[in-house]
């Protein structure tokens, strides 16, 4: 059950990258750059931040968001938040 | 505005005109301590946001009567379908995409502000500066014509005697790290607005510079001729504006005599100092601070359509009372 979870984390976290960005799901890659590649402003951060806690019900402060640079940085980020709760 | 503590100046123009301040942080003990003294001072008519029952657990703890102040919980609240709307129309996003948003406390509160269910926000500790800004210009949005919201501080230097009765305002110490010409000469004009609407000042702007009328040449130099020049142009009557000026060229009218030729309205008297950016905004702020015992108070946002502060982390109950008097100020005056 853990597992399915956890498998599901990537496949959820680029679905909301996909939306609150505006492009294809199978335009992102784990090394797509949310600043260089997704142009990212801090609306869309803000934006982000609130629907990943709310999808995976966790807090993510803005200090800790910021350093996850790409898709693969959030994604696996999420994961350890979720394996630490 | 005469010698009266900057505080109480904006706690007492504050009670002339009740205004309804949203308070993101409502479960925090300082803030509910101070949403109880703005509604009993008359300062503000307080709205908290947050988990209702935590709210008057907290208020019950610290013995503070909640008594007329409104609590709104997002999740639960009857606005939240009207609030996805209205910003699934400001980001063009589906509804249901924009209440899962809508939700998060600093996005509700700042929608209150944007439908005008309250006058003004004060944000909380729980956020960073950067995550307010950003949440408020997506929201409220940044004020026509305005290229960057900025902030500024006002310095109450015991012992001097320039500036406004011993005050001065320094801009942009907090926010913009390195404003170009444009914006420089937007955070000029826009710090003007604010002391001549909130304060009552006649603005007095030294665009600030290492270098006074061309005494030295340098790039960081031309940008400062080249805000001042922007400045002079786009400001409304009733502000004056000079540059680029050394700080004492500024401040000190002996010095000004011998380093300007000609006239000039603000030379030796300015009220309003503009930093070239933030390195030489913050260390002014601070090393004015530390060696005068100088009050400073701030920063105060502006910029913006509707009124916005920021809190500190570290504020303290009398601190948020401030802010909260000074966004109501903000309001009366029609000034984001």
């Amino acid at each position: 059950m853990f597992d399915d979870v956890m498998n599901q984390v990537e496949e959820r976290v680029k679905e909301i990258v996909s939306q609150v960005f505006n492009v294809k799901r199978e335009d992102l890659r784990d090394d797509t750059n949310f600043v260089l590649d997704l142009h990212a402003k801090s609306a869309d951060i803000v934006e982000l931040l609130a629907l990943l806690e709310d999808e995976f019900k966790i807090e993510i402060p803005l200090a800790e968001a910021i350093r996850n640079k790409t898709v693969g940085d959030a994604w696996k980020y999420i994961e350890r938040k979720i394996s630490s709760k | 505005m005469e010698k009266e503590d900057v505080l109480d100046f904006f706690l007492n123009e504050a009670k002339k005109e009740i205004k309804r301040i949203v308070l993101l942080d409502g479960e925090d003990e300082r803030v509910i301590q101070a949403s109880h003294l703005a509604l009993s001072d008359n300062i503000a008519q307080p709205i908290l946001i947050g988990k209702k029952e935590r709210i008057m657990d907290k208020a019950k703890q610290i013995g503070v009567d909640l008594n007329g102040i409104e609590i709104v919980e997002p999740i639960a609240s009857n606005r939240l379908s009207y609030y996805s709307k209205l910003y699934s129309g400001i980001r063009g996003i589906s509804s249901l995409l924009a209440e899962k948003i809508v939700k998060k406390p600093l996005i509700f509160g700042a929608l209150m502000v944007q439908a005008g269910d309250a006058d003004g926000i004060v944000g909380g500790a729980i956020y960073t500066s950067a995550e307010f800004i950003a949440a408020i210009q997506l929201v409220i949005g940044v004020r026509k014509g305005v290229s960057v919201p900025s902030s500024f501080f006002i310095m109450d230097i015991p012992g001097f005697k320039g500036g406004e009765n011993g005050k001065l305002i320094y801009a942009d110490a907090a926010f913009n790290p390195d404003p170009n010409s444009e914006e420089l000469a937007d955070i000029a004009i826009m710090t003007a607005l604010s002391a001549k609407m909130l304060l009552g000042w006649h603005p007095r702007v030294a665009m600030l510079s290492f270098s006074t009328k061309g005494s030295a040449a340098h790039p960081k130099v031309d940008k400062v001729i080249r805000a001042t020049e922007i400045a002079k142009s786009k400001a409304p009557p009733g502000i004056d504006i000079d540059g680029e000026l050394q700080a004492d060229a500024a401040l000190v009218s002996e010095v000004a005599k011998k380093k300007i030729k000609g006239e000039s309205a603000v030379a030796g008297k300015a009220n309003i100092l503009i930093f070239p950016d933030l390195d030489s905004a913050n260390i002014a702020y601070k090393l004015t601070q530390w060696t005068t015992n100088a009050g400073a108070y701030g920063p105060i946002l502006q910029g913006f359509n509707k009124p916005a502060s920021d809190l500190s982390r570290g504020a303290t109950v009398k601190d948020i009372l401030g802010v909260i008097a000074i966004c109501a100020v903000k309001s009366q005056k029609n000034i984001g």
